[in-house]
Formats: C-alpha cells, structure tokens, sequence
C-alpha cells in the first residue's frame, strides 16, 4: 500500500515532478507559490522534504558544477514516490468523476 | 547575465541564523529566490530576510532528532531561541499592545539619543585647541564697560606682569576682500599676534605658522605679506589645492603669500560668540612692540595660556591684581576703576549653552524614565495575563530562571526594536534643531553620529530593557504557583496587591510628566512675555545686508561717503520699497559699545562719566528699521560733513543727561573730537545688545558727520523696508550694488524678522524642545492611565457584572472607572508638583518675567494632566458599562 501523503506533500511532489532536473527548493517553492497564490516559506518546503526523504519518497542528489555555478541539491522522485502520487491521482480523480460542472462552478 | 545576489551583511545575517545541517541548501534556494524576484522586479529583501529568519526558526530542529547529547550550553542556546521565537509568537498575537510598547521606547530612546548628539558636539567634544582647559580669554573692565576688549599696551602688561599667565596673545577681527579669484569673496579676517596659534596649542595642517619675523615691524605700519588661512576657505576658494602654499593672493587689493592653512575645524575662541555668523578664516600677523603699544585704545582680543598648575579663578584674581598696580603706579584714573578679568575658554564659548543643554538633558532623561515606566507598565499587563500559562511552566518543571528570563528576553527585544526605531527618529529630531539656524548653538553645526553617539544609544536601550523589563520578571520571581492556579478561574477579586505595582508604575510616569509640563509652562510663559518686549523698530518687513568697501580705492571718506549714497539712491528707487538706509550697528544682530561724552550742563556724579552706545546711520536708516522718532527730527540728507553737527540721542540719554526735558537744542562733546554737537531729534528706546538687554544711554551720529569728525567706517548694515516680501528684494539690491562696483560683496542678507528670532534662539530652542517633551509625555501618561484601566476593568467585569445586576446604572459604572483614573493622575500630579517645585529652580536663570513657581505654570500642568486622564479613562469606563451582567456571572 502506497504511503499516505498530505495536501502539501501533493504539492511538493507534483513539483518535483513538473520541474524534472530543476528541482531545486527554490524552484519548488516558487512554483507552489505561483500556483496556490498563498506564501510558502522554504523553510516548510524543506521540512516537508526532509519528511518524504525519511518516507522514501524522494531523494536528493548534485547537479554538476559547470564553470560560474555553484553545484545545487536537487530533488528527484524515488519509486515509491511515484506510487504514491499516482495513488493520490487515482483517489483525486475517482473523488471528482462526475463532479466536474459543478466543480468549475465554485471557482 | 548572472541573476542579483542578496546584499552581503543580509545574507551574512541569515547564513549566521541557520542551523549547520542544511545551511548550504536553504542558502542557495534564498539566493536563487532573491535572484528570481528580483528578475520580475519585485521587491526581494525584505522577503529574503523574511524567508530566512522563518527558515532558521523552524528548521532548527531537523525531522530526525540529533542524539540527545546537547551540551548545557547548546541546551541553554536552543532555549534562548526558543524563548525568542515563544516571544515573537505572543507579540504576534497582540501586534497593537506592543506595537504601543515599542513605539513609546523609541520615542524616550530617539529623543535622548538626539539630545545627547547635541550634547556630545557642543559640550563633550573637545575644543579644537591644546589643552583648551588650561586656555582663557582675557577682558578689561572700567566704569563705561562690564567686559570689554584690551589695549596693546595692556597686552604687553599682562606678559610682562602676570604671575598665572605663560604668554598671551591677542587678535582684532576684521572683514577683507579677497580678489584675483574667479569672484570677490568677502570673509572674516583677523590680525593677529604672531604666537596666537602657538598660544591655543594649534599647528597648521599644511605649511607653517607665523613667526615674529612675519610681522611687519613696529616703524611698518603696512599689513604684512603673509597670511594664514582657515581650512573651509582653503577648500571654498582654493578647491583644496596643496599648492595653496606659497601661492600670492590679494587680500584688500594688498598681495600677501599664504604660508599655512589651519586644520578642519579651527576657530578663534571669539568665533564661537561675537563673529559666530561670520567666523575668521584668514588670519595675518600683527607685531605689538613697546614701541607701536599704546594704552588709551582697547581693541584687542585676548586669550592666555596657562602656566602650569594656575587655574582660570587664579588667573582671573592675577589680571585684576595687575591692573589695580598700574592703576596704583598712576597709569589709570583710580576713579574709572580700571581691572581686569580672565574667563577659561570653554566657559567663554559654552557659558551661554550650557545651562540649556543641560536642562534638556535631564528633561531628555525624565522622558526616557517615563518611557520604560509606560513600556515597564504594559509589559507588566501582558505577563499578567499570562500568569497562569506562567503557574501551569513552572507546575511542569519550568525554573524560575526560565520564567525571568522569558520576560528579560521579551524586554530585550522590545528594546531593540524600539533602539532601532529610536535611531531614525534621533536623526529626523536633529534635523529639526538645524531649522534653528547654524549659529543658534555653537558648534551645533560639527554634530556628528559617531561611535560614542551608538554606544548611548545602545546603552540607552539596554537600560531602557531592563528597566522595562523589571516589573514583569519581579512578578515572575514572585509568582504564586496555587493561587496562580487557581485564579483565573474566578475573578471576583482582582486583588489589590497584584495592581499595586502597575499603579505605583502610572503614578511614577504621571509625576515626570507633571514635571515636563511644569517645566514647559514656565518657558513657553517666558518666551511670550520676551516677545512681548516692545523692540523699539517693526522687525517685519525689512531686510539686511551687510556692506563694506574694500580700503582701495575707497581710501577716503569722500568716496565711501559718495559710494554708499548711490547704493542707496539706487535701492530706493526699487519698486516696493519705503525706505533705506546704512547703520553702524544692527540692533540684536551686533553689540554695540559705548563712548564717553561730555554733556553742557550736565555734571557726572563722583567716579561716574557720561557716555552713550555710539550708533552712527545715515538718513532713512531710522525709517527703514522702523524706529520712532518721538521729538524734534531724523537726520535728512542735508546732513552733511559741511553742515552743522547733529546728533539724535534715545530716550534714556535725554532723560538722564537733560532731566528737565530740554534734550533738544542741548549740546555735547563726543570723546577725541573738540567740536560739540546739537541734539535735533529724540529717538525711542530700542533694545540692542539683546531682547532682554538693559538699555542704555545712546546717541546717533550722521555717517558723513561722524567720518569727517573720526574716521570712515567703510561699511555698515544696509536696511531696506519694502511694502512686499523682504527676501524679493535680496536680488534686486544686489544688482544694483554689483552694477556700481563688482568688487563690493554683501554680506549676511537676511530679513530683520529673522535677525530678531535669532536672537532669542535659546528660549525658543528651550520652550520648544521642552514643549515637545511635555506633548510626548502627556501621550505617554495617557496611554499609560488607558492601559491600566482597561485592564482593570477587564479584571473586574466579574464584580462590575455584580454591581450591574443589583442596579448600578451605566453612568455610575463610568464614573466609577474614571474616577479610579483621575485619582491615579490626581497622586501623580500631586507627586510631580512637588517634584517640579524643586526641579523648576535648575532653569531660574533661563526665564524672562516668570517666576519659577509661576502659578498659572503650576495650576495648569496638573489640570492638563488630569483632563487628559478624564479623556484616556473614559474608553474603558464606556466598556465598563457595557459589560453584560448575565455573560460575566456565567464566567
């Protein structure tokens, strides 16, 4: 059974994965931010990392050093993270068949 | 392009505040954050500093807890910050209680540290010479005058003579102008004794000083060929050029080499007082030899150093003594009481500052006691309401300590805030005090935030912090765990105990206040009633400019005399203005000095002479300053050299020397001069020497008669009154001296009006400052006497609730609570008057026409006081009454 993820897990994840090699805590932060509208602090952003690393959901690793730049901790999916996202997909889109119109409508 | 990076002392700061584990990581999102919101050109420090301080409060304690094997002192400063994060969560929650807190600080902090600026620039730093406290000014004294300037054969005297005195020199001030520059400049000058800059114990930053063989010789009676110039002039005229050195300049159409340029910041000690407006930058050497000195001329002055171990007092008592033995060896009339007196420098140049500064010092000081007393007060409010979170720490294990400290940090924190607040409103308060013109103060203009000025202010705040912070954290050591428990459940009694420090903290700041107000009541009372001062001439609508002529080719009264009536006939015929005119000596901007007359008919008692201030004006000069000729009439213009000599004299000259009323037609001899003069008009007393000077005998002379009789003055002050805006015509004069001369500068151009406030800088400096204090007092005690009442009535809604259900009517509810205000204000004031009644003696000296326990002062202050906490207690009597008996029993 794939792990259980809370609504800014989702966010982090989903993050991690539109952004692909980019997925620096910057780079996720900005992106929640932009999307949700709301203030996201970095710090959140990495204690909420630091948990899905400690659940196995995602892993971190260096980008490469090229000349002027620093090398950066980038974030990747780890399987299990991807099991759990597809999951969270799953559980969203049968909650939401069907429920589309009205949905729309509360925007 | 490479995206921007945080300023470094920022991202200094945050890499600091974070923890060691992910330092790097969160470094580098925040800088490519910073970099990205500054790309969509949005503002990106306070958010990198936001983002950072948020991340190293809450990133501190990473998921995986470290092993448990903190040291105490890592333990100790993981509490620290925890205490520092629990404080800024609870100031979140009240942002307006401490918003009150952090804000009445900065304004106690703020004003003391702009008043210690002032302070530091005018009192504490040193004076700019050697030693200044082993320097004096040296004056003379006889009948005519109080303090006066020297003779050269006095000078030679006090060298030879005194036993105190290791060398003495002297100096007379003058003005000169400066040509073969890109334009004429006209700047102070003095001719000085060779040793005058040895004697201050100053060296010239670039070349040398003078020495004796500089001066012209006592056959010579041409200006010597050499000068000395001041550092400003030095950069103004010169840009700062080094090889100003050895440069030939022209100084009165004279060449002359300058050999030196005196360091940034030099002055003679009479360019603190006397030449404040106008100071001496250029300086050439005069010799006073036995055989050019003479004793009869005072002009002279002087200033002595020291011999070791000699005080001023000592050398004060020496120059008297010098003088009583030339008047014993027959050099002066005993009968004029010819003496001496030596004042030490710094008194000379601060004597007149210090007792002002000083007052708003401890004024400064009061306001900041009332600061922390109102910070103290509502810290103590907010850690009352906390008293039980406080019982169920200390229940679970929290150490005393732990409780202290959380209020010291609390304190701490305010007091930074306030301490950083502080700093920008001190800075925008010297900018106010510079709107009192640069010579109100002297030395007011050096005023410099320097590292002494920060070491107050972060003295003051830490004083401040722990003061504030003392009530509460006494509360805390005092904190009753199973009452601290148990109440909170009932509050049926507020307990009387646990608001008594609260009420000693508002009585304390309702006292200061009192004492401010007083304080201010009394100098505002003597700046009116010194307004109030009939001047004698309408400063308004008048303005002034100083003129002199160069000594070539004006080299004769005829010229000057020829020069001057065409400036005038020019300026009168501008459009707007009623009249014009040139006098000697401009009331209440120069000190004017007196000459001894004879009068026919009139016999000087014992040991007295006649003698008068000599003003010297010419025709329209009465009218322009808007004197009042009160019989017979005005000099005109067919008061020349050629005619008859005439004189006006004032109102206390014809009184005292024609005590029968027949000053007009009367006739006397002014002192050096064989002709005696007819007085034609008597002109209504004004004030000179100062708004609260005595007033003296004086006379006015013509200003062809007077340089046919003496000699020619080569300038004066021009007064122009016009119909319209006195400054409009600042421009026009100056065409229309430009266009007769280019070479003649004015000088000083300034309104009459502004002449007048100038001389009465220090009250209104003093009733102003003081006056602002009071406002920011009586704010400070109101908002005291507010938050202790609210809180009362929130502490006692229980009993209020009681009261109401039995029948209190809402207007008895409010007066209940706001007479609990008013007694509080009512022991304050009682408490303050008693202090101000002994307070308002430090400032005696400084009043005009106002007694220092002035009734209206005293009635008034406790009245404004006690209204004021009518008005602050009414918001929570309102509240009071509106308490619901049926919500407040069911508690």
């Amino acid at each position: 059974m794939p792990a259980y993820l809370g609504e800014f897990e989702q966010l982090v994840l989903l993050a991690i994965l539109r952004l692909g090699e980019d997925a620096t805590g910057a780079a996720i932060r900005d992106l929640i931010e932009d999307a949700s509208g709301r203030t996201v602090w970095i710090g959140a952003v990495h204690t909420t990392l630091d948990r899905l690393a400690a659940k196995d959901l995602v892993a971190s690793g260096r980008t490469e050093a090229a000349p002027g730049r620093r090398p950066r901790k980038v974030f990747t999916l780890r399987p299990a993270g991807r099991d759990a996202l597809g999951q969270a997909w799953s559980t969203w889109s049968r909650m939401t068949r069907g429920l589309k119109p009205r949905l729309e409508s509360f925007r | 392009m490479t995206p921007a990076l945080p300023p470094g002392w920022a991202r200094g700061l945050v890499r600091r505040l974070l923890a060691p584990a992910d330092r790097e990581a969160l470094l580098d999102d925040l800088d490519e954050g910073y970099g990205r919101r500054r790309a969509r050109g949005r503002r990106a420090l306070g958010w990198y500093l936001a983002q950072g301080v948020h991340a190293a409060a809450t990133r501190r304690h990473p998921v995986v807890l470290p092993p448990a094997q903190a040291t105490t002192r890592g333990a100790m400063r993981t509490s620290l910050t925890a205490d520092i994060v629990a404080s800024f969560r609870g100031f979140r929650r009240q942002p307006g209680a401490v918003a009150i807190i952090v804000l009445s600080l900065a304004l106690g902090i703020g004003a003391a540290s702009a008043m210690f600026t002032v302070t530091r620039a005018v009192l504490l730093t040193p004076l700019p010479y050697g030693q200044p406290d082993g320097l004096v000014t040296v004056w003379t004294r006889w009948t005519s005058f109080t303090k006066t300037w020297i003779s050269s054969q006095e000078l030679l005297d006090f060298r030879d003579r005194s036993r105190t005195l290791e060398d003495v020199a002297a100096w007379d001030t003058t003005r000169v102008t400066l040509t073969g520059l890109d334009e004429a400049v006209r700047v102070g000058a003095a001719l000085v004794t060779p040793n005058t800059f040895g004697v201050l114990g100053v060296r010239p930053v670039a070349g040398r000083d003078f020495t004796a063989a500089d001066a012209p010789s006592a056959s010579d009676t041409s200006r010597s060929t050499t000068v000395v110039i001041g550092y400003g002039l030095w950069q103004r005229a010169f840009g700062g050029d080094p090889a100003v050195v050895g440069r030939t300049i022209d100084v009165d159409g004279a060449s002359a080499r300058v050999i030196g340029v005196m360091p940034k910041g030099f002055r003679l000690p009479t360019d603190f007082g006397v030449d404040a407006a106008e100071p001496t930058e250029l300086w050439q050497p005069v010799s006073i030899t036995p055989a050019n000195a003479q004793r009869g001329s005072h002009y002279l002055y002087a200033a002595a150093r020291l011999r070791p171990g000699s005080t001023a007092a000592q050398a004060d008592e020496d120059v008297a003594r010098v003088m009583r033995d030339l008047t014993a060896e027959g050099q002066y009339p005993p009968e004029r009481q010819y003496s001496a007196l030596a004042v030490s420098v710094p008194d000379e140049v601060l004597g007149g500052v210090r007792p002002a500064l000083v007052v708003l010092m401890g004024a400064v000081g009061f306001l900041l006691l009332i600061a922390c007393a109102n910070a103290g007060a509502l810290l103590l409010a907010r850690a009352e309401a906390r008293h039980r979170e406080f019982a169920t720490r200390s229940a679970l294990g929290a150490s005393r300590f732990r409780l202290v400290r959380q209020q010291l940090v609390e304190g701490a924190l305010v007091a930074v805030a306030a301490g950083g607040l502080g700093v920008g409103l001190a800075f925008a308060a010297r900018r106010a005090l510079d709107a009192f013109g640069p010579t109100a103060i002297p030395r007011a203009g050096d005023v410099a935030v320097d590292g002494l000025v920060l070491a107050f202010l972060v003295g003051a705040s830490t004083v401040a912090a722990l003061l504030c912070a003392l009530p509460p954290a006494i509360r805390a050591l005092r904190l009753d765990l199973v009452h601290g428990l148990k109440d909170g459940g009932t509050r049926a009694s507020a307990g009387r105990a646990r608001l008594r420090l609260r009420h000693a903290l508002v009585v304390a700041q309702v006292a200061l206040a009192v004492v401010l107000l007083s304080g201010a009541g009394l100098m505002l009372r003597s700046l009116w009633s010194l307004q109030r001062i009939d001047l004698g001439f309408r400063p308004e609508g008048a303005l002034t400019a100083r003129i002199a002529v160069p000594s070539r080719p004006y080299d004769t009264a005829a010229r000057q005399e020829d020069f001057f009536r065409r400036v005038l006939t020019g300026v009168r015929a501008l459009p707007g203005v009623e009249a014009a005119g040139l006098v000697r000596s401009l009331p209440l901007g120069a000190q004017i000095g007196d000459w001894g007359v004879r009068v026919e008919g009139y016999t000087p008692p014992q040991g007295e002479n006649a003698k008068g201030d000599w003003q010297v004006i010419t025709d329209g000069a009465l009218a322009a300053l808007g004197a009042r000729v009160v019989h017979g009439r005005d000099f005109t213009a067919a008061d020349t050299a050629e005619s008859m000599p005439v004189a006006l004299v004032n109102e206390t000259m014809a009184s005292a020397y024609w005590p029968g009323g027949d000053a007009i037609g009367g006739r006397f001899v002014q002192g050096g001069s064989p002709d005696p003069v007819t007085v034609v008009g008597i002109v209504a007393d004004i004030r000179h020497n100062g708004v609260e000077a005595p007033i003296k005998t004086k006379f006015y002379r013509p200003y062809a008669q007077f340089a046919e009789a003496f000699e020619p003055l080569g300038g004066g002050t021009l007064v122009a009154r016009t119909t319209g805006d006195p400054l409009a015509l600042a421009a026009p004069i100056r065409g229309v001296v430009r266009a007769l001369d280019p070479g003649v500068p004015l000088a000083a151009v300034r309104p009459l009006d502004a002449v007048v406030a100038t001389a009465l800088t220090a009250p209104r400096l003093t009733s102003t400052v003081l006056g602002a204090f009071a406002v920011v007092a009586l704010l400070l005690g109101a908002i005291g006497i507010y938050g202790l009442l609210a809180f009362v009535v929130e502490e006692r809604s229980h009993e209020l609730g009681i009261r109401m259900a039995v029948g209190a009517r809402g207007g008895q509810i409010i007066s209940l609570v706001v007479r609990h205000g008013v007694t509080l204000a009512a022991a304050g004031a009682v408490a303050g008057s008693a202090v101000a009644a002994v307070a308002t003696r430090a400032i005696a000296s400084q009043l005009h026409g106002v007694s220092p326990l002035d009734p209206a002062s005293f009635v008034a202050a406790p009245a404004i006081l006690i209204a004021t906490a009518v008005v602050a207690s009414l918001i929570p009597a309102w509240r009071g009454a509106r308490v619901d008996p049926v919500v407040t029993l069911r508690r």
